[in-house]
């Protein structure tokens, strides 16, 4: 295209164009863009849905032991500021619908990369945790991330003390974090060396999750053991 | 049209943006998904396509509408076309996998205002024909996924030892006794290769135009 067609160009435009073409050119620009938006968000709809159930329900069952079928419970909880909000307790059961522990949330904001979400496996009988999996994270690839895979961190979840002292229903040692290669509590999460930030993340969202829920869960257990049967 | 005198017009578009004008190592378009994005090969190909696609789609609509799109309007009429293909890309990796949304992050709404995709809107869209167009958009698109490749294969390589992490198809490069430059992953690592992928690309397209006018001379 050449300079003097453009130049020409530009010049006509302000004299034939009235703001209604604009704003019938952007209109309608906007309003099929809006039909396209809502189809594609039609047709995705279901599969994001069962992309993120499956997430969680396939992380549930890998979390308890001996569980093969899970309900959801949607209790509310005392949030970051004191708030009730809404969160999901996840029961699983055996194939005679015995309660065999439940998976229950976590959430921090000050991970490497922003927001962390993870589950965790508890055993309300044994008052422990059984494992941990990452749900959500942004963390590094190759370091924060390790928080997902790393062996050495993943065992720090299993058999996590978190026993509540029974007359405050508070757990008698909050979960706390350590350096790599400290001695450690029960009740203790010893970082990665190389994450920490991530790891320090994990030990506060668990370490929030238990202080608030677990109460919330010994409460409900008779519900959540009838969840099973019917 | 002096284009022609060489080769045909079509190959000659086609090449530009993967070669003589490649958006990352020559205009230095698209900085911050290129920087941010390229620590796992796995996402600079999803980056790459997912930009591609949107740059396609909004490429051949900005060419058709040239004509009816009034001027002073142009810019808003691009950002919500664009807009409107990067929300259905967004969507479909939703759709696709999970883990690799939550690992492009923000970046893929961010291809809204890639200056690559705006920048030939612009400049070529909305002075060229459709078909012409189109294939302006496919070789600016291989270009930048070229470059995001480029990129993300010695960062992956370099920091984690592997190519394709977190992928059925990963592989290991050096063995168990590598120590990961955990630098490479981190955003240092980024500009350190891109640095130096720029100098290297830059001093090859010298040496090539060199000899083809030496070749052109004899």
């Amino acid at each position: 295209m050449t300079t003097t067609a453009q130049n020409a160009q530009l010049t006509q435009a302000p004299q034939s164009t009235g703001s209604l073409v604009m704003i019938g050119t952007l209109g309608g620009i906007a309003l099929v863009s809006g039909l396209l938006l809502a189809l594609v968000y039609h047709g995705t709809y279901d599969t994001i849905q069962r992309n993120n159930y499956e997430r969680t329900a396939e992380a549930v069952l890998t979390l308890l032991p001996g569980a093969v079928s899970q309900k959801m419970f949607a209790v509310h909880a005392p949030g970051p500021n004191g708030d009730a909000t809404p969160q999901n307790i996840y029961a699983g059961y055996d194939a005679d619908g015995n309660l065999m522990g439940v998976a229950l949330e976590a959430l921090d904001n000050g991970g490497y990369g922003g927001e962390i979400r993870l589950l965790y496996g508890y055993l309300p009988d044994k008052e422990i945790v059984t494992g941990m999996r990452v749900l959500l994270s942004k963390e590094t690839p190759g370091l924060g991330d390790r928080i997902k895979t790393d062996p050495g961190f993943q065992k720090n979840f299993n058999g996590l003390d978190v026993s509540l002292d029974p007359d405050t229903r508070k757990p008698k040692n909050p979960i706390s974090y350590t350096k790599p290669g400290t001695d450690k509590e029960p009740w203790q999460v010893e970082g990665i060396s190389g994450a920490t930030i991530s790891s320090q993340a994990v030990a506060r969202a668990m370490r929030n999750s238990v202080n608030t829920l677990l109460p919330i869960v010994h409460e409900m257990l008779d519900e959540l053991r009838k969840g099973g049967k019917s | 049209m002096n284009m022609q005198e060489k080769t045909t017009p079509s190959l000659e578009v086609f090449l530009r943006g993967l070669w003589q004008e490649n958006p990352v190592f020559v205009m230095l378009l698209g900085m911050c998904p290129t920087l941010a994005v390229t620590n796992k090969v796995v996402n600079c190909f999803a980056m790459g396509l997912s930009a591609m696609f949107v740059l396609v789609m909004s490429s051949l609509m900005v060419s058709l509408l040239r004509n009816y799109i009034p001027k002073q309007v142009r810019i808003a009429s691009y950002i919500v076309i664009i807009a409107t293909f990067v929300t259905i890309v967004d969507y479909v990796i939703q759709s696709i996998s999970l883990d690799l949304y939550d690992s492009l992050g923000a970046f893929i709404q961010l291809i809204v205002v890639n200056c690559i995709i705006l920048g030939r809107a612009e400049a070529f869209a909305s002075r060229n024909k459709p078909a012409k167009a189109v294939l302006d958009a496919v070789g600016m698109g291989l270009g930048f996924t070229f470059a995001l490749l480029c990129l993300g294969v010695v960062r992956e390589a370099l920091g984690n030892g592997t190519l394709l992490m977190d992928t059925p198809y990963e592989i290991s490069l050096f063995g168990a006794a590598f120590e990961p430059w955990a630098i490479m992953i981190l955003p240092p690592g980024g500009f350190f290769v891109l640095g130096l992928q720029i100098l290297f690309f830059n001093w090859l397209r010298k040496k090539l135009t060199q000899r083809n006018a030496s070749a052109a001379g004899a």
